[in-house]
């Protein structure tokens, strides 16, 4: 199984985008580019409008990903195990993939007696240790987002503290939405360290829009970025200067 | 790490009869053990008598849980956890859904904060002992158990020993922890990372004697060891420990049996305080006789440390009357091959 890379955006927010793109039609272009999307609905308490329930369920959904809604004291710990299952599943996927391939349609680590079974989900344990991952974290910082964002913010530490232990590369990325003067806006460009991340987060302004569509699409676009800056890294090498564009 | 993902309602299960598709062995469903992130554990009836049985609909987490109970039963001397049985699936045919299921030895016995509430704070001692040396075991064997808090650990009555329960969190050494709980994931404290190291599992086992102190726990406020410092020295049954605890909390220790060396040093040596039950029950005067007991016991264990330091001293002599008689015969030796 050749796994490559896992690319995962994880979209944090606590209501209904009302500005851009489509979220949903976003979130599936994501997928069509190989992308997964998670989404963690934060509430103050238990209580949210349903039609912010189902479009976080519908963007996961069409990005292929895990979706959590979860009251704000519980972040951390959902955060990190959103981001691991999102993991496991994407890979399980792939296996299962590759199954099919090797044993005709029809067949699934399901279908498999319990021995094999355990035998491809170690397999699979093993991958989603040393996998490398490249993820876009995009924050909600609409105006109700206020008190949470501090949250937020240490449980992005606490993620990374997760990941970081594994054996496999991180990168991450940051983008909140909106922006001071986008929609989306990078706050913290590919590192494989959150530890600049205090220093961004007290910058923000909380508005009053939430473009969810547009966050989608500037993940997107990071996760491109991303990709040519490695090729042409690896074209010139000899190259001292290299621009980063934008 | 609530994550509610078994769809499975787990009070319908009760008096039905449920067999496996592979191994058809059949299994009937008594009562609820316990639920949590990725189960429904049972209590079964069978024909050879009751076990516990571990239902989900996700067949991923079952099976890499059963991979662990393989790996465990490899190590040899290891008891820590109860045993695998069986693993198996079936369809439930209300839902037309296939449930995953495995079922180990049923254990019997009480959590461990429950059964030290009533009792003298020397079982505590001995609790902690146990499961340092089960965890050295497990270290010995390349793992940590990783997910290690109060909850995950059972006593059994006579004589009481410490079990372990929820293995899924045991994980290679090297590898990252899937499974935590914040009050006792070094994580959370900001005080190391989530890697399986020894050291980990060291700094679970002080926060649950933390725990059994703070029964409410508490949360984190500015730089934690300070604040776990403070709360060590605030609670005066903990007077004395604060050497063992803070190396655990810090990762000083090089294994488990290190630190139980030290651990029991320090409940030989005896402890200052005033005996309390962990549970902060009343004194009763069996307990105080007991303080006598282990002061003069003290007493003995520091005469025999003295007899050591005299062993030493001997040992040292003869070792240097040893060395130089090696010399000169090895130097005789030499001088003989000289003239032969
Ligand atoms: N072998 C066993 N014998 C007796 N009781 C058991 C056994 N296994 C599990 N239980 C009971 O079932 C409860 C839940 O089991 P378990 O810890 O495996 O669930 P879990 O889903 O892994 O939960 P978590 O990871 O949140 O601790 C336990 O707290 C315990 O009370």
């Amino acid at each position: 199984m050749k796994t490559g890379t896992l690319k995962q955006i994880l979209l944090i927010t606590d209501g209904c985008s009302n500005q851009g793109e489509n979220p949903v039609a976003m979130a599936a272009l994501a997928n069509e580019e190989g992308i997964t999307v998670n989404v963690i609905g934060v509430l103050q308490n238990e209580d949210l409008d349903s039609s912010a329930k189902r479009e976080i369920e519908e963007i996961a959904r069409a990005g292929n990903g895990i979706s959590q809604i979860v009251i704000t004291k519980q972040l951390a710990q959902t955060v990190q195990m959103v981001t691991r299952k999102a993991m496991t599943q994407t890979l399980h996927g792939m296996m299962n993939k590759e199954l099919r391939h090797i044993l005709g349609p029809g067949n699934s680590i399901e279908s498999l007696p319990p021995d094999k079974r355990m035998e491809v989900v170690e397999v699979v344990d093993d991958y989603s240790e040393k996998v490398d991952l490249e993820m876009v974290i995009l924050v909600d910082a609409s105006g109700s987002m206020q008190d949470k964002i501090q949250t937020v913010k240490e449980s992005l530490i606490d993620l990374s503290i997760s990941l970081n232990s594994r054996i496999g590369n991180n990168s991450y990325a940051v983008v909140v939405f909106p922006g001071t003067r986008n929609d989306a806006e990078k706050i913290l460009d590919w590192t494989a360290k959150f530890n600049n991340l205090s220093s961004i987060f007290p910058k923000l302004s909380l508005g009053g829009m939430t473009p969810t569509g547009p966050a989608i699409k500037e993940a997107v676009k990071l996760f491109k970025e991303k990709r040519n800056e490695l090729r042409s890294y690896i074209s010139d090498e000899d190259s001292f200067y290299r621009d980063s564009g934008y | 790490m609530r994550i509610h993902s078994t769809g499975i309602q787990a009070t319908n299960w009760i008096g039905s009869t449920i067999i496996g598709k592979w191994n058809k062995k059949t299994y009937q469903i008594i009562k609820v053990l316990g639920s949590g992130a990725t189960g429904t554990v049972f209590l079964a009836k069978t024909k050879e008598g009751q076990v516990a049985l571990k239902m989900s609909e996700n067949s991923i987490s079952i099976s890499s849980e059963v991979t662990v109970f393989k790996k465990l039963s490899k190590v040899q001397g290891l008891k820590l956890g109860p045993y695998l049985l069986d693993i198996d699936d079936f369809l439930d045919k209300k839902t037309n859904t296939t449930i995953y299921f495995y079922t180990m030895e049923y254990i019997i016995g009480l959590p461990f904060l429950d059964y030290l509430q009533k009792r003298e704070k020397e079982w505590m001692h001995l609790f902690i002992s146990q499961l340092l040396s089960q965890l050295d075991l497990l270290h010995k064997a390349g793992y940590v158990f990783g997910d290690l808090k109060p909850d995950n650990l059972l006593i059994c009555d006579s004589p009481p020993k410490v079990r372990l329960l929820d293995v899924g969190g045991i994980t290679q050494f090297g590898r990252s922890i899937k499974e935590f709980t914040e009050f006792f994931d070094r994580g959370y404290w900001e005080l190391g990372n989530r890697k399986a190291e020894i050291s980990y599992d060291l700094f679970s086992v002080a926060m649950i004697i933390i725990n059994c102190h703070y029964p409410n726990k508490f949360g984190k406020k500015g730089y934690s060891l300070n604040l776990l410092k403070q709360k060590i020295k605030e609670d005066r049954n903990l007077i004395g420990f604060e050497n063992v605890l803070i190396n655990a909390l810090t990762g000083k220790y090089q294994s488990a049996s290190d630190m139980k060396v030290e651990w029991l040093n320090i409940l030989n040596n005896g402890i200052k305080t005033d005996q309390k039950t962990v549970g902060k029950q009343k004194n009763n005067n069996q307990s105080f006789d007991k303080i006598n007991v282990t002061r003069s016991s003290s007493l003995n264990i520091k005469s025999n440390i003295k007899v050591k330091k005299k062993k030493n001293k001997v040992f040292r002599t003869l070792e240097t009357i040893l060395l130089v008689v090696s010399i000169v015969l090895g130097y005789i030796l030499y001088l003989l091959n000289q003239v032969l």
